[in-house]
């Protein structure tokens, strides 16, 4: 029965081929804007090197200090982190590094930007980087201040046309480092890791940042399991009131939590730093999705409905000769479904392409959209509510076609 | 025949009610993309107030310090012997910095400024005017900022060596915030106070400039006043030297190079370690202001490129859909067209029926769409635009919906004149 | 074998209600062929429907093959008219882009039947109609005469006792018309009941029994 039902379809849909184009094209098109949105996100937050072990990492972004009048926030310094994040208890690891910047570097008349960023040792062992040469820098490194520094793929490209790197040398901002190691590109949206060069820490010019408060430093915290999370997070908590703060005269209260990934990239998109907008994040991902599909929705409704109209004196004559309504709407939802099904593979192959197109253009670098299993997932679980969205309706209108009307060459 | 056209769209509200729907959904995501695009354009077009071209930006880190004030003291080492060092306050250094810059050939000029243009930093304060607190952004310069940023003066002058006055410090205005504090009234001459808590600080107006949009092209025009600041800063005896702190007015952060035509980019590394050689800790990054530019704007438009383009084929989805959809229309209603036709009907009759009837769908969709968006502001869930930029979007969006309402309903309409009525009406 | 007990059919609109048919009581034996005939808006298309089961009456009963059909819900109702019935219309109604044979076919699709069994059971109406040299045609392609023959190949495909037919010659010419009615006639004395409704006057004369209807009522 269900070959039956196929069958027709088939040939229903191919007898009337400009409104199987409009229907392919709306649900291809939406699941197209769709996967590409999953694949960016996920791509944002999914578990993907090198922060491979998402679910035990949480980091101190962003601070305020707070008085009367006075408020005063920004990212932590170095000489907080190093007084106070360092120094927790019951951890596996501690990370420092800078926010990253964009230095350039000036070669025999060239000047290519790169983006940089200074780290401790530990960051190499916080983060999996995939080393292509040489070795990352160690704690040793970063105790004696050595000018040394990790490239990625395309910055050997850039500078040294690719030939091994390790040993040469690189300038930036005035300072002169030694290149110890060539690493895989890392995408620009895994925001901490991310870089073109990276250098230890105790090579800033200036030393001042030791003391800082606040600064452009972050701290990743690696614990040793995903059930240690909460009491890490306590014990922070706990120390806040036992700083001793700048500036005591204007500021009397810290504020700071120690956030996942997730945690903060939503805070900063809502620029919310206080509470946490994960549920509002994901209700404002479901709102907008289901607002996006509301277009192509009413358009596939009202092409199904006009289908349908099309089909009245065809509908009538089925009817007639035993069709019960039931079958009928049965018949009607595997033609909607087979539509939304070549639909949606359609929409697959050409999301491909626009992630290709995407990672390519350059507008986020060294990011490589794909399709991988979960962005899969999502986009068959949205074929599948899109489908049934535009289907519940019209089928409602050919059930209660009236054979007798449409027999006569009207339909309701 | 308007009101018998109305008639037949009314009879028919069940179908025709999902068509009118479907026009409303899209005109409300046409007006959006609209809006985005008339809001960044309106910006884009307002006089940016300077000229980036040929002009350099180096922004200034002094270490994991904030930034210093320029009464700072710092040491400075000599780079030819590493024993030798000197005390200097940080704008004396300043100072030297620019001398060094300004000895190149390359260089017309250099001057210095708290933020140099396309950064997203900035330093307000709010000023109380009768009930209102009016948002004022704040810049320092240095003399030589009018003429590396060709700055457009319109009332009264620029900064001059003689003001010193520590106590009155010397200021220029933009015209916005000319008209938003003063009003009508001539801005020169007149003293605006900020009153903080470590001391009240009292600014007099000297002149006027078109603006100076440094956040770039597609900021929102914002109030704004530069502040006279004197490079070398040095005491006096009876001047009061305001406090090192953060919230401290004296303050650089970047220097701005006009530099001649056809200058390389090799030129670039010889200035930075020109820099470093006067101060050895401080980090500079430097950058042409069109490259700056060309990120900027690549940064902010791209979103918007992509939004216009779901827009775009969102629209050309409702534009298959709604031919499809009035298609078939047309099929249903043979008879009835053909009876019209053998009732004496044009074949331009028809096409104006067919047509008109789509129109008034659409129109009564864009009404509803309009009473929605005028709602809107009131909900505070869009930011603050001119009324004119809005009502712009709103006729933009108007017009490409009916364009596409139309373009959809023509071939069905045109079909529909196709109708023989003998044929027709032997349909049955 | 048809049973029309105190039939009637109302129809309800905003404010206007329309008596279509009032106090019907027909019998029809098994293997007659009867017409029902009346001027333009007398209800007999309205009998027709109710008959086929397209319709339910507003009061009353449709009786067939002793089976009351009261209450009967929209399943059942296929069933019985997929089993027992067999449609004929004015404007022949087949499937424009579906060839001959799979418009014979159709009603077999509401059956428990395979494939083969199907397109045999279709060309055997098909060869029964006379018109298996165009069974892989499109209706397009064929006289209206020819129409209209499948459309009778496709209502006895599935061996109906009843066939109900509406105005079948109302779109032809004389001689195809002729055509038709012969063919209902031959498959009338084969066993099948026939109800016909028609104007034309001549073809009635052909039948054994004229069911006259004038403004909603049964006058003969």
């Amino acid at each position: 029965m269900l070959r039956n039902y196929l069958l027709v379809a088939l040939k229903v849909l191919h007898r009337r081929p400009f409104f199987t184009f409009v229907s392919l094209f709306a649900v291809s098109f939406t699941l197209v804007v769709l996967t590409t949105a999953s694949s960016v996100l996920d791509h944002l937050f999914g578990p993907m090197a090198p922060e491979t072990h998402q679910d035990r990492t949480i980091g101190l972004y962003y601070m305020e200090l707070s008085g009367d009048d006075w408020i005063w926030d920004g990212s932590p310094g170095y000489g907080f982190l190093d007084q106070h994040v360092r120094t927790l208890p019951d951890v596996e690891r501690v990370a420092v590094f800078t926010d990253h910047t964009v230095a350039a570097t000036y070669q025999t008349g060239t000047k290519t930007e790169l983006v940089a960023k200074r780290t401790d040792g530990q960051f190499w062992s916080v983060f999996d980087f995939e080393f292509l040469e040489g070795r990352p820098i160690t704690d040793d490194d970063e105790a004696n201040g050595a000018p040394v520094a990790v490239i990625n793929e395309t910055t050997r490209d850039r500078l040294f046309a690719g030939e091994p790197a390790v040993g040469q040398m690189l300038a930036i901002d005035g300072l002169r480092f030694q290149v110890i190691g060539v690493v895989a590109d890392v995408s620009s949206l895994r925001s901490n890791p991310y870089s073109d060069v990276w250098m230890p820490i105790s090579t800033f010019r200036n030393s001042g940042y030791r003391d800082g408060f606040f600064g452009d430093f972050h701290a990743v915290i690696v614990a040793r399991d995903a059930a240690d999370i909460p009491g890490i997070r306590a014990e922070f908590s706990a120390l806040l009131p036992r700083v001793q703060l700048p500036e005591p005269e204007h500021y009397e209260k810290l504020e700071a939590s120690l956030d996942t990934w997730f945690e903060w990239t939503t805070k900063s998109f809502f620029s919310e730093y206080k509470k946490d907008p994960t549920t509002r994040f994901w209700l404002g991902l479901v709102v907008v999705g289901f607002l996006f599909m509301l277009l192509p929705s009413v358009n596939l409704i009202n092409v199904n409905v006009s289908r349908i109209m099309e089909r009245a004196s065809e509908i009538g004559v089925r009817k007639a000769f035993g069709a019960s309504s039931r079958t009928l709407v049965g018949q009607f939802i595997v033609e909607n479904l087979i539509l939304t099904l070549i639909g949606s593979v359609l929409g697959f192959v050409i999301a491909l392409g626009a992630l290709k197109l995407l990672s390519g253009s350059g507008l986020v670098p060294y990011a490589d959209f794909s399709i991988n299993l979960r962005v899969f997932t999502y986009g068959v679980l949205i074929t599948l509510f899109f489908g049934l969205l535009s289907g519940v309706y019209p089928a409602w209108r050919m059930s209660r076609l009236d054979p007798i009307q449409a027999l006569r060459g009207r339909s309701l | 025949m308007i009101l018998h056209i109305f008639k037949m769209v009314w009879n028919r509200k069940g179908t025709n009610a999902l068509i009118t729907l479907e026009i409303l959904i899209s005109f409300l995501v046409l007006f959006a993309v609209c809006a985005l695009g008339a809001y960044h354009y309106d910006h884009y077009r307002q006089p940016l107030g300077y000229t980036w071209d040929q002009v350099w930006k180096v922004e200034i880190s002094f270490g994991e310090d904030d930034s210093l004030t320029l009464g700072a003291l710092m040491r400075v080492f000599s780079m030819d012997d590493p024993e030798a060092s000197e005390v200097l306050t940080v704008g004396e250094v300043f100072e030297r910095m620019v001398t060094e810059v300004e000895s190149f050939e390359q260089v017309e000029a250099a001057a210095g400024m708290s933020f140099a243009p396309y950064t997203r930093s900035s330093w307000r304060w709010g000023l109380d005017i009768d009930d209102r607190k009016i948002p004022i952004y704040m810049q320092n310069a240095s003399d030589s900022l009018l003429e590396v940023m060709d700055l457009d003066m319109t009332r009264g002058r620029w900064f001059e060596e003689t003001d010193r006055s520590h106590s009155l410090r010397t200021i220029v205005i933009n015209e916005r915030l000319a008209r938003q504090v003063f009003g009508r009234e001539d801005p020169i001459g007149q003293v605006i106070v900020d009153e903080s808590d470590s001391g009240d600080i009292k600014m007099k107006v000297v002149g006027v400039i078109a603006d100076f949009r440094y956040h770039g092209e597609l900021s929102p025009p914002i109030p704004l006043a530069f502040m006279r600041l004197p490079i070398a800063v040095a005491a006096e005896p009876g001047d009061e030297l305001v406090e090192h702190g953060r919230n401290q007015h004296d303050f650089l952060q970047a220097l701005v190079i006009r530099v001649k035509p056809g200058t390389p980019v090799s030129f670039e590394e010889e200035i930075i370690k020109r820099l470093h050689a006067v101060a050895p800790e401080w980090s500079f990054k430097l950058q042409p202001l069109s490259m700056a530019r060309d990120s900027y704007l690549r940064k902010r438009l791209a979103p918007l490129a992509i939004a216009a383009l779901v827009a775009a084929f969102l629209m050309i989805m409702v534009a298959l859909g709604l031919l499809g959809v009035l298609w078939q229309n047309v099929t249903q209603r043979i008879r009835e067209l053909g009876l019209r036709r053998a009732k004496g009907a044009t074949a331009g009759h028809i096409r104006r029926q067919v047509l008109g009837e789509l129109l008034i769908m659409s129109s009564l969709a864009m009404v509803i769409g309009v009473i929605v968006i005028v709602q809107l502001p009131l909900t505070g869930w869009v930011p603050p635009t001119s009324a004119r930029v809005y009502m712009q979007a709103l006729l933009l969006a108007a017009g490409l919906m009916s364009v596409l309402t139309v373009i959809a309903g023509l071939y069905p309409s045109f079909l529909a004149t196709r109708v023989q009525p003998a044929e027709a009406l032997h349909y049955e | 074998m048809i049973q029309l007990n105190n039939v009637e059919k109302v129809y309800r609109t905003d404010r206007i209600e329309t008596v279509a048919l009032s106090k019907i009581n027909l019998e029809v034996d098994e293997g007659s062929f009867v017409s029902v005939m009346g001027p333009s808006g007398c209800g007999k298309s309205t009998l027709l429907n109710l008959i086929g089961l397209l319709d339910q009456p507003s009061n009353g009963s449709v009786v067939l093959d002793g089976k009351s059909t009261v209450g009967f819900r929209d399943r059942k109702l296929a069933a019985f008219r997929n089993e027992r019935l067999g449609f004929v219309f004015q404007s022949f109604h087949l499937i424009p882009d579906l060839r001959v044979v799979d418009n014979v076919e159709i009603p077999l699709l509401y059956r428990r039947m395979n494939g083969q069994d199907r397109r045999r059971a279709a060309m055997a109406a098909l060869e029964r109609v006379e018109l298996t040299s165009r069974a892989h045609h499109f209706p397009t392609q064929l006289s209206g005469g020819q129409q209209q023959r499948v459309a009778v190949a496709r209502a006895i495909v599935g061996k109906p006792h009843i066939l109900l037919a509406d105005e079948p010659t109302g779109n032809l010419d004389s001689h195809m018309g002729d055509e038709i009615m012969d063919l209902l006639k031959e498959l009338n004395e084969e066993g099948t009941t026939v109800v016909m409704v028609t104007h034309d006057d001549r073809l009635a004369q052909r039948t054994e029994r004229i069911v006259r209807l004038f403004d909603g009522r049964q006058v003969s």
